[in-house]
């Protein structure tokens, strides 16, 4: 895994990311209580293209999502403490940030679809290169 | 719990010994990224690491690590030399 754009170009993807995300789950939500027609679903193609873009430019090519799936024995000590790091953030965050949107959900009354649960499940999937993404240094195979 | 910070020679003697980031990562069995953070003083190896780190500049850990901050090779030498000629 190499780090190579600067941290603040990395936070400023992840943001994109997310909010393509949210958006994601919003216009469906929004189609499915009435407040857009039916029509209106050829708008998910911005938030999908802009999440594909995204995960491939910031997770994929610079091998941050491989990193957070890889064995164990692959890594070494200090990566292993990263990993490990990422993992705990993303099950607290995971967790908090569910139960939280499934209280908004009940409260509303409203029913939890399948875009919501792939979201979701994706989040999850992502959460760990976000963390890493977020917080490590950028790296340079100087000197 | 948050560990002391260890200082170490690393960088110095890894320049002297002619190696890169990447060759000395190799040696020692860990990513060329891990080697900069040891440099920069911003990990702190576990004893295997540090013991493996030793050998390859065959020096004992406790010349390449320390929990003070450690003085520059040049200044050693100098008060070497001055406890010698005393």
């Amino acid at each position: 895994m190499e780090i190579k754009t600067p941290k603040s170009e990395r936070r400023m993807w992840i943001i994109i990311n997310f909010i393509s995300l949210i958006l994601l789950v919003l216009i469906f939500e929004l189609i499915k209580s009435g407040f857009l027609t039916q029509k209106h679903i050829f708008f998910e193609i911005v938030p999908i293209s802009i999440l594909i873009f995204t995960y491939i430019q910031q997770f994929v090519s610079t091998e941050l999502w491989k990193f957070t799936h890889k064995s164990l024995q692959k890594l070494d000590e200090r990566e292993m403490q990263l990993s490990n790091k990422a993992l705990r953030f993303s099950y607290s965050f995971f967790t908090i940030l569910s139960l939280g949107l499934i209280y908004i959900y009940s409260l509303l009354g409203m029913r939890i679809h399948v875009v919501f649960i792939a979201s979701l499940l994706y989040l999850a999937h992502i959460l760990p290169a976000y963390f890493i993404s977020w917080t490590e240094k950028t790296t340079t195979n100087e000197e | 719990m948050k560990g002391r910070k260890i200082y170490n020679r690393i960088a110095l003697l890894r320049k002297e010994k002619g190696l890169s980031r990447v060759e000395l990562a190799e040696k020692i069995g860990v990513n060329f990224q891990t080697v900069g953070y040891l440099e920069r003083e911003e990990y702190n190896p576990s004893l295997d690491l540090a013991f493996r780190i030793s050998e390859v500049f065959s020096l004992p850990v406790d010349l390449i690590f320390s929990t003070e901050p450690l003085k520059p090779l040049s200044e050693l030498i100098i008060e070497k030399y001055k406890s010698k000629n005393d």
